[in-house]
């Protein structure tokens, strides 16, 4: 028989996981129904790509890229060789293996799967071209979308895969977009998540990563868009000399709920990890970020890292910050730590001595706040953009 | 250039100052010295600005204004300096893109045309070279990590960047050894001219022998108890704030 989507929990506040971001209210105020496209075999069917697409400032027609629009791929423009791309109609198998879920956003992602995607890297192959993957949304009902995304590096192999979120901004829709990402000995990833769904949007995604010998995943996530969203990143780290690094913000503007939530599975010795996210919270948004670091017994000489920082500019934002630690080895170094504060007074007077307004004072500070994070961002044309975007924001 | 008259100035209902006059005339240097809680950095702060204080009583004009009616950004403008005793670390934002930024906000104030970032390079190669300030430092996030006297050098940059009309040195030589004492009193000294006034507050005699003040003044207890020429400050260190009343 065929699910409804009524046949499934929605993550709530009674998930322990969920405890900070209720899905569920906003699933209740817009009983998103899963989005099937109507006359499939059409084959007239238009491939132009929407000037809202062409619009978007991180898409560039020369560059590789993939477009979903309303959860159905609609273009593959790949240059690149060496690399394998693939959809098909029964990839609903889930990975459950080293990414256990307390809820069910991977069975609704499967049970109402729209199209997937299989990306590989060939083995030996550096790929420098970035791979842009757009998810457009723009239809008129609302509707739940569910896209699964496989990223498979091969041994020694090199990419930067960018995901970019966005649509017409009138569209309202929950997009649950999953991806399973496997790094290969010596293999290393670029992932850039960049979420600027429209305002009324509902947004979940996971990134679960498998990590081989000498690895390394550089992920940086932007969360601007939505009015909730989500983003969680799961790494599991199954031998040693990994790299995993996360650097994430998020900039909630008005009424805007911003959820981070990371779990560092280290299960091997010597590996490291490493996380800085920051949050920039206005008028009445708020902001969470649930970061757990568990250091299996086996796990010697584990090096983590974690780093949450909250800039709140308004009295009404608030921010849920929970760091955790769970060690079983004892030869380990882990720090952890989380602050929330606003602009600090001293820094705008020392700037207003100097001739400042307010205003700008403000926003050299929360510029400043945010610019370290972008530091070790190695594109530079994706740097820029994305530091565009966020003053945009911003002011 | 700057009077102030009968200014008392509590903070949080303790009286910090009170009844402190001074005036200081185009090209004029004065040093304030004092004990420790005499006042001498309330009357900096609240010259230049900060919140915190509250104003009692008193006027205090400067080029014809009335300067506790003025924003700190606007006494700035106007052309009034304070470096600071304890300057702040500022992270994430490149030293660089802060003077520039700065510089083009006191030009915009006093109408005059912005600096593109060929000339504002210019102009700021040839002063931290004056400074010995180091250009790597620059770029660095503002006084992020810096040492205390480097930090006192980036102000005393930013004074020299910014051609103030009046300059408050709070505690400039505090920290500082003497060679970086010698190239602070330099930038001070290279800056003065008939019409820009400094006052100087200071713990100890010594930066004043680099820095030559017009008027020296004693201040205990949030006033000035007694005034001189350089002299007083010479007489102040061999006999101590006990020995002269």
């Amino acid at each position: 028989m065929e699910k409804l989507i009524k046949d499934f929990e929605i993550p709530n506040k009674k998930i322990e996981t969920w405890k900070f971001t209720d899905l569920n209210k906003v699933f209740e105020k817009n009983k998103f129904e899963p989005f099937v496209k109507k006359n499939v075999t059409n084959k007239n069917e238009s491939t132009t790509i929407s000037s809202n697409i062409k619009n978007n400032i991180f898409f560039n027609n020369e560059n590789n890229f993939i477009i979903f629009e309303n959860g159905y791929l609609k273009k593959i423009n790949i240059k690149t060789k060496n690399l394998e791309i693939k959809t098909s109609k029964n990839n609903s198998k889930t990975f459950k293996k080293n990414f256990d879920r307390k809820d069910n956003l991977l069975e609704i992602n499967n049970a109402f799967m729209n199209d997937n995607l299989t990306i590989k890297i060939k083995k030996n192959t550096k790929i420098k071209e970035p791979i842009s993957i757009f998810y457009y949304n723009c239809e008129k009902n609302k509707y739940l979308i569910n896209n699964k995304i496989n990223i498979f590096l091969e041994e020694n192999s090199e990419a930067e895969i960018n995901e970019i979120f966005f649509s017409n901004n009138k569209s309202i829709y929950w997009n649950n977009v999953h991806n399973y990402i496997s790094l290969k000995k010596n293999s290393k990833l670029w992932h850039y998540k960049i979420q600027l769904e429209s305002a009324a949007a509902l947004h979940s995604s996971s990134s679960n990563v498998d990590c081989e010998n000498s690895s390394v995943y550089n992920s940086f996530i932007f969360s601007v868009g939505g009015n909730m969203s989500r983003i969680e990143v799961t790494s599991s780290i199954n031998s040693a000399d990994i790299n995993f690094n996360i650097k994430g913000l998020y900039l909630a503007k008005t009424n805007q709920h911003h959820d981070i939530t990371t779990l560092m599975q280290h299960k091997h010795p010597e590996s490291n990890s490493n996380q800085h996210i920051k949050g920039i919270l206005q008028k009445n948004s708020s902001g969470v970020f649930q970061g757990k670091v568990i250091v299996s017994q086996d796990a010697q000489k584990t090096d983590a890292f974690q780093f949450n920082q909250n800039l709140l500019l308004s009295e009404t934002a608030e921010v849920n910050a929970k760091p955790e630690l769970e060690i079983y080895a004892d030869d380990v170094k882990c720090s952890h730590g989380a602050t929330t504060g606003e602009l600090d007074e001293e820094m705008l007077f020392y700037l207003r001595s100097r001739g400042l307004k307010r205003e700008e004072a403000k926003k050299i500070l929360v510029e400043g706040f945010i610019n370290e994070l972008f530091d070790d961002v190695e594109n530079k044309d994706l740097k820029k953009k994305l530091l565009l975007t966020s003053k945009k924001i911003i002011y | 250039m700057l009077k102030i008259k009968d200014l008392h100035v509590n903070v949080e209902d303790k009286k910090i100052l009170q009844g402190f006059n001074l005036e200081i005339n185009p090209g004029e240097t004065h040093a304030i010295m004092g004990p420790n809680g005499s006042g001498k950095s309330t009357l900096a702060n609240v010259l230049s600005g900060k919140e915190g204080y509250e104003i009692k009583k008193g006027k205090v004009t400067f080029l014809k204004k009335d300067l506790l009616d003025l924003e700190p950004e606007d006494r700035a403008g106007e052309g009034l300096f304070l470096a600071f005793q304890y300057p702040v670390e500022i992270p994430g934002v490149s030293g660089m893109n802060f003077l520039r930024t700065t510089i083009n906000a006191i030009r915009k104030y006093k109408k005059q045309k912005e600096l593109d970032g060929v000339n504002f390079l210019k102009i700021l190669r040839e002063k931290a070279k004056f400074i010995k300030m180091d250009e790597n430092l620059i770029k660095r996030s503002v006084n992020t990590g810096f040492s205390g006297g480097e930090k006192k050098r980036s102000e005393i940059l930013q004074m020299t960047l910014l051609e103030p009309k009046l300059a408050i040195l709070d505690e400039t030589d505090s920290g500082l050894d003497i060679d970086a004492l010698k190239t602070v009193a330099n930038g001070v000294n290279n800056l003065k001219n008939d019409n820009r006034s400094f006052l100087v507050i200071t713990h100890y005699q010594r930066l004043l022998n680099y820095i030559v003040p017009d008027k020296v003044h004693i201040m205990s207890k949030g006033k000035i108890v007694k005034s001189g020429d350089k002299n007083l400050a010479i007489e102040l260190e061999k006999k101590g704030y006990e020995g002269i009343k």
